[in-house]
C-alpha cells in the first residue's frame, strides 16, 4: 500500500498563538518500504506520523493510500481504515494490564478480517513461554514485544512506530529493532519510524530528515544496516 | 502557591465534584431533618406521656359475661339469661355493669397486687358531614390512668359540649366555640384534646386512619353515657413500681391463663407492644436510629468516593509531589493543601444540607402528625445535630483522606518521579480471567477491567444493591395497602355491614339483598384472640377467594377458612386441624382454605356451625349482623360499616404510605444514577489512555463502550440480584418483628411483576449514569495515547 501526501500543513491553534506543525510537506512512502523519521524535538515528526495515521486530521493538502484520500474521512471511516491496514507501537506500551500477554496480543487479533497466528506472533516476538504472564510481570523490552506482536498479529499493511525504543536499554532495543526489521522482510509490512536516534536511521531504506514543520532532506540509504550492525553511542 | 496549585487541580473536576457534593448534601439532608422532625415530637410526646400517665399495659376482656358472672347476677336476683353480650348488659342495667367492672378488677389487682387498673370505656360512632361519613371515638375521661390532655381549650362540662382532637378541627376548618353536629345533635367544641393511650388512632383492626374523617373526642360522662355508639371495653393498666417488661410478662402474661378467675381475659398487651399507644416508640426511637443508618450509609458512599478521588488526583500528581519533596518540602506542608481544599469542597454541601434539613423539618413533622395523634413544639437548632450532621463527616472526611494521602507521600522522592510499576492484577480480576478463559479477549477485557479497582467496585456494587433494596421496597410496598384494605373490600359484594341492635332483632327482615351473619370475636387460637365469622356457605355478598382469586366460599359446607393473616403468623396449611377455644370450650376444626385477607385473625364458619358453636348447640339460626347491599335502617342497628367510606378513609393512610414510597424511590434513584455517574466518569478517567489505544487499534465508538461502560451492566444486574434475597430478608424480619410484636399483620411480599419494574428501573438508571461518561469517551482524543504515561 502506498502513501502520497500532497502540500499537508498542519496548524495548532492555543488561544491566540498559532503554531505551524507542518509545512505543505510532500512525501510519498512506497510498498514494504522501511522509512526512518528523523528529527530534534519539535521538529513535526510526530505530528507527521499522526496525520499520515489518521490520528489526526490535516489542516490542508492530501493524504492518499494508493487512490483513496483519507485526509477526508470521517472519524468512523477513519476507525475502519486503521482497522483493517494499520498498526502502531509507541514509545510507551499502553498494555491492557488487566489482561495477560496472550489476550493482550489478541485484542489486535479480534478485529482484524486477516490476523496473523498469535502463538506464531509470540513465537516470534520471543515471548511463546510467557503468554499467560500478566503484564506487572515483565520487563520493560518483553512489554514492548507484547506491544509489537499486538499491531503485528493484525495483519496490517503498514506498521507506525514512534520511538520503539525511547525507553528501553541498548541491548533490548537493538532486539525490538531486530524483531521490525525481520517483520519487514518476512510479511513485507511498510515500516514508518520515528525516532531521535541518528544511528536507528541506517536502518531504513530512506530517512525522512524534517525541522520546523519542513522535510529538511530526504535520505536514501543505498546500504541498508541491520539492527546488529548500528553503533549505539 | 501550593494551595492554589490544588485548588486548581480540584476545579479542572469540579463537575465530579459537585456530583459528590450531591451525596454528602443528601448525607446531612436526610440526618438533619429527620432527627429535627423526630426531636420535636420526642421530647413533648415523652413529656406528655410520662405526665399523663400512659398505661403500662391494657387487658382486654371478651365480650360476654363468665359462667361466675352470670350465677352472681343470678344470684343477685337479675335475669341475665337474653343478655349475650357485655355491652347488651350495659344497656340493659348500667349498675350491673358496673358491679361485674368493679368484680373484674378486683380480681386482677388481688392477684397482681403490683399493679392497679383503671376501666377505659369507648364508644365509637358514625356521623355525616358535607355528605361524607366520618368516624368518632368517644373516650370515657378517666381519673388515673391514660389522663386527657387539653391542648387548647378546656374539657367539656355540659351534655352539649365536646373536645376533639386539632388536626380534625384544622381539617375540617372548626374551631373553639364552632358547633360540630353528631346525629343531629349539636356539640359545642370547647377543646382540643390527646389521650396517652392513643398516640396512633387506630380504630379497628384494618389500618385505617384518617384524621380529616376521624376523631378521638371527649364528652362529659353523662354524655357519653347518653350517646348512641358501638361500645368497648379494656383495662388501662400501670405498675406501683417501676415498670419491667420481664418482670410484667413472668409475672402476668405467663400466668393469667392459669387463673380461673380471670377467665375473662381475652389478651394482656404491654404498652410496647401495642399498636394504638406502643408503635410511637418505635416511631421515634426507630426513626432517630433509621435517620443516622440512612445518613451514614449515603454517608460512607460519599467519603469513599471522596478518597478514590483525592487518591486519583494524588496519583495524577506522584510527580510534581516528587519534585516538591525532592525540594525539601515537608509531607505536612504538601498534605496541607489537599486537606483544606477538602474541606472547602465538603463543608457548602455538608452546611447546606444541614440548613436544608432543619429549615424543612416541620414539613416531615406535619407528615407524621397527619397520621399521629401527638403534641408538637417548634423545631429548635441543636448543637448536637449540628455537630453530628456536620463536624463529625467532615472530620471523617479529612482522616481518610489524610490517609490516602499520606500513602503517596510516604515514598522517596525518587521513587514518586519515576512512573508507577504496573501493579499485580486483584483475586477476583484473575479469578474472571479464569472463568473467561475460552472467551474472546475483548470479552476479558470487559468483565475483568472493572475488577482491578476494587474499591470503586466494591463501591459501585454496594450501591447498587442499596439502591436496588430502597427501589424493590419502594415498588412492593406500593400495593400493601391495597391487600390491606382494598383488596378485600373489593372482593365483598356487600355495600353495607350492619352489627344488629340486641332489642331489635325482630325488627330485621332479610330479603335477596341482605344476608345474615354471625360474628363471634372472642375467639382464641394458641395466643391470639380470633374472630369467628359466620356465613352462608352459598354467600352471594361475601364471597371467600384464595390467593389465585378462586372462589372458595363453598369449601365452608366442609370445613373453615382463615385469613391469610392467621396464616402468616401460626403458618396453617388447608388440610390441618386447629384448636379454636370458645367460652372455654375446645372445637378443633378443619381448615380447608385460606382467604387473602390479611386485616384481621379469622376464621370463616357455616353459620349454622357457629351457631351450634356459640350456643352450646341450642340453636343453629342464630346471627348478629347484617350484610347488605341497600341501606340499613340506622334504628336497628348498633353500627353500620359503610363499604365505601372505609375505602375512601383508608385514602389518608394510602396516601401517607405512597407518599413516603415516594420520597424513597426518588431518593435511591437519585444517589443510584450519581454513584453510577461519578464512578462511571473516573473509571473512564482511570481509563483513559486504554479507550485512546483502542481508538488507535481502530475499536469503534460502540465496541469502546461496550468494553468500558457496558462492563458495570453485568455487575448492576449482580447487584440487583443480590438485592432480591436481601429485601425478602429484610421484609422477613418486618414482618415478623410486626406480627411478634404488635401483632400486626403487614404483608410484605416481592411479587414478579415488582422484580420486572425494578429491573427496568435498574436498567434505566444505569444507561442515564453512563450516558454523560459515554459523552466523555468519545472526547478521549487518539493522541492521547502518545503521551507518556503510566498507569
Amino acid at each position: 500500500m502506498s502513501i502520497v501526501l500532497k502540500n499537508v500543513s498542519k496548524i495548532y491553534h492555543n488561544g491566540e498563538i498559532k503554531t505551524e506543525a507542518l509545512r505543505k510537506v510532500n512525501l510519498s512512502i512506497e510498498d514494504g518500504e522501511f522509512i526512518v523519521i528523523l528529527g530534534p524535538s519539535g521538529s513535526g515528526k510526530s505530528t507527521l506520523l499522526n496525520v499520515i495515521s489518521g490520528l489526526d486530521n490535516v489542516s490542508s493538502g492530501t493524504i492518499k493510500y494508493n487512490d483513496k484520500v483519507i485526509s477526508n474521512y470521517s472519524v468512523e471511516e477513519l476507525t475502519k481504515f486503521r482497522r483493517k491496514n494499520l498498526g502502531f507501537i509507541f514509545q510507551q506500551y499502553n498494555l491492557l494490564t488487566n489482561l495477560n500477554v496472550e489476550d493482550n496480543v489478541k485484542m489486535g487479533a479480534d478485529i482484524s478480517d486477516n490476523p496473523l497466528d498469535v502463538n506464531e506472533i509470540l513465537t516470534k516476538v520471543g515471548l511463546s513461554g510467557m503468554k499467560k504472564k500478566y503484564i506487572y510481570q515483565l520487563s520493560g523490552g518483553e512489554q514492548q514485544r507484547v506491544s509489537i506482536a499486538r499491531s503485528i498479529v493484525k495483519n496490517p499493511k503498514i506498521l507506525f512506530c514512534d520511538e520503539p525504543t525511547g525507553s528501553l536499554d541498548e541491548m533490548t532495543a537493538r532486539q525490538i529493532l531486530s524483531i521490525l526489521e525481520e517483520l519487514n522482510d518476512e510479511y513485507k509490512t511498510t515500516m514508518v519510524v520515528i525516532t531521535h536516534n541518528p544511528n536507528i536511521a541506517l536502518m531504513g531504506d530512506r530517512v525522512i530528515k524534517m525541522n520546523s514543520g519542513n522535510i529538511e532532506e530526504i535520505i536514501i540509504n543505498k546500504k541498508k544496516k541491520q539492527a546488529t550492525e548500528i553503533n549505539w553511542s | 502557591m501550593l494551595n492554589k496549585n490544588v485548588i486548581n487541580t480540584f476545579k479542572k473536576k469540579w463537575f465530579l465534584i459537585f456530583l459528590i457534593g450531591i451525596v454528602i448534601f443528601f448525607s446531612s439532608y436526610i440526618y438533619t431533618t429527620m432527627s429535627y422532625a423526630i426531636d420535636s415530637l420526642r421530647k413533648p410526646t415523652f413529656n406528655f406521656l410520662e405526665s399523663h400517665r400512659q398505661e403500662h399495659f391494657s387487658f382486654e376482656m371478651f365480650n360476654y359475661l363468665t359462667e361466675e358472672e352470670t350465677k352472681y347476677l343470678t344470684e343477685q336476683g337479675y335475669d341475665v339469661r337474653n343478655i349475650f353480650l357485655l355491652s347488651d348488659l350495659k344497656t340493659v342495667n348500667n349498675d350491673l355493669f358496673y358491679q361485674i367492672m368493679e368484680l373484674r378488677k378486683n380480681k386482677f389487682e388481688f392477684n397482681f397486687n403490683n399493679y392497679f387498673i383503671e376501666l377505659r370505656e369507648i364508644k365509637d360512632i358514625s356521623f355525616v358531614i358535607n355528605d361524607e361519613e366520618h368516624k368518632g371515638r368517644i373516650i370515657k375521661d378517666s381519673n388515673y390512668i391514660n389522663l386527657t390532655m387539653v391542648e387548647e381549650g378546656r374539657k367539656p362540662t355540659e351534655l352539649n359540649e365536646i373536645a376533639i382532637t386539632k388536626i380534625y378541627a384544622d381539617q375540617n376548618n372548626l374551631g373553639i366555640n364552632d358547633l360540630l353536629t353528631i346525629n343531629n345533635i349539636n356539640y359545642k367544641i370547647v377543646g382540643f384534646v390527646l389521650f396517652p393511650d392513643y398516640t396512633f388512632p387506630l380504630m379497628g383492626s384494618n389500618f385505617i386512619i384518617d384524621n380529616a374523617r376521624q376523631s378521638l373526642m371527649l364528652l362529659n360522662d353523662s354524655a357519653y353515657e347518653k350517646i348512641v355508639g358501638s361500645e368497648l371495653f379494656y383495662y388501662a393498666g400501670l405498675s406501683k413500681e417501676e415498670f419491667n417488661e420481664v418482670a410484667f410478662k413472668k409475672e402476668v402474661i405467663d400466668e393469667y391463663r392459669n387463673i380461673d378467675d380471670l377467665k375473662f381475659i381475652s389478651s394482656i398487651i404491654t404498652t410496647k407492644n401495642q399498636v394504638r399507644s406502643g408503635v410511637i416508640y418505635d416511631e421515634l426511637n426507630g426513626g432517630k436510629a433509621m435517620s443516622l443508618v440512612l445518613s451514614m450509609i449515603i454517608a460512607s458512599i460519599a467519603i469513599i468516593i471522596v478518597s478514590i478521588l483525592i487518591h486519583k488526583i494524588v496519583k495524577e500528581q506522584r510527580g510534581q509531589i516528587g519534585v516538591l519533596k525532592a525540594l525539601g518540602y515537608t509531607k505536612k506542608e504538601i498534605a496541607i493543601p489537599y486537606l483544606i481544599a477538602i474541606i472547602l469542597i465538603v463543608s457548602p454541601f455538608l452546611l447546606i444540607g444541614y440548613l436544608a434539613g432543619y429549615y424543612t423539618a416541620p414539613f416531615l413533622r406535619d407528615i407524621y402528625l397527619v397520621i399521629y395523634l401527638l403534641p408538637v413544639i417548634n423545631v429548635e437548632a441543636s448543637l448536637s445535630i449540628f455537630i453530628v450532621s456536620i463536624f463529625i463527616p467532615l472530620i471523617i472526611f479529612l482522616i481518610l483522606s489524610y490517609i490516602v494521602i499520606l500513602k503517596i507521600l510516604s515514598k522517596l522522592p525518587l521513587e514518586l518521579l519515576k512512573p508507577e510499576e504496573e501493579k499485580k492484577g486483584s483475586k477476583l480480576s484473575l479469578l474472571a480471567n479464569k472463568l473467561l478463559i475460552n472467551k474472546k479477549a475483548k470479552t476479558k477485557f470487559k468483565y475483568t477491567f472493572i475488577l482491578r479497582y476494587m474499591s470503586k467496585f466494591y463501591i459501585f456494587l454496594w450501591t447498587i444493591i442499596f439502591s436496588s433494596i430502597l427501589i424493590l421496597m419502594a415498588i412492593s410496598m406500593t400495593n400493601v395497602m391495597d391487600k390491606l384494605i382494598y383488596d378485600y373490600y373489593s372482593r365483598v359484594d356487600y355495600v353495607y355491614q350492619g352489627y344488629i341492635d340486641y332489642h331489635n332483632i325482630d325488627k330485621i327482615i332479610l330479603n335477596d339483598n341482605k344476608e345474615k351473619f354471625l360474628s363471634f370475636p372472642d375467639g382464641i387460637y394458641k395466643d391470639d384472640r380470633v374472630t369467628l365469622l359466620g356465613i352462608r356457605p352459598n354467600s352471594k355478598l361475601h364471597s371467600l377467594y384464595d390467593k389465585k382469586g378462586n372462589d372458595i366460599t363453598s369449601y365452608l359446607e366442609e370445613g373453615v377458612v382463615i385469613t391469610e393473616a392467621l396464616n402468616m403468623k401460626y403458618k396453617i396449611k388447608p388440610g390441618n386441624y386447629i384448636d379454636v377455644e370458645v367460652r372455654d370450650v375446645i372445637y378443633n376444626l378443619k381448615v380447608i382454605g385460606i382467604t387473602e385477607e390479611y386485616m384481621e385473625y379469622k376464621i370463616y364458619l357455616d353459620i349454622n356451625l357457629l351457631s351450634k358453636i356459640v350456643t352450646d348447640s341450642d340453636d343453629e339460626m342464630l346471627f348478629n349482623g347484617v350484610f347488605a347491599t341497600e341501606k340499613l335502617n340506622e334504628d336497628n342497628y348498633r353500627f353500620i360499616y359503610n363499604k365505601k367510606a372505609m375505602i375512601d378513609n383508608a385514602k389518608t393512610v394510602t396516601d401517607f404510605v405512597n407518599y413516603m414510597l415516594y420520597i424513597l424511590t426518588i431518593s435511591a434513584v437519585s444517589i443510584a444514577l450519581i454513584v453510577i455517574l461519578v464512578l462511571t466518569l473516573l473509571v473512564v478517567g482511570d481509563n483513559y489512555y486504554s479507550v485512546s489505544l483502542l481508538k488507535v487499534l481502530g475499536y469503534n465508538k460502540k465496541e469502546i463502550n461496550n468494553m468500558i461502560l457496558n462492563s458495570y451492566l453485568i455487575y448492576s444486574i449482580v447487584g440487583y440480584l443480590l438485592s432480591i434475597p436481601l429485601t425478602i430478608f429484610i421484609f422477613k424480619m418486618t414482618e415478623d418483628y410486626l406480627i411478634h410484636g404488635y401483632n400486626m399483620i403487614f404483608p410484605l411480599k416481592i411479587e414478579l411483576w415488582h422484580l420486572g419494574i425494578g429491573f427496568i428501573l435498574m436498567v434505566v438508571i444505569f444507561y442515564s449514569g453512563v450516558f454523560l461518561a459515554k459523552r466523555n469517551i468519545n472526547k478521549i482524543s487518539l493522541q492521547e495515547v502518545l503521551k507518556t504515561y503510566r498507569e
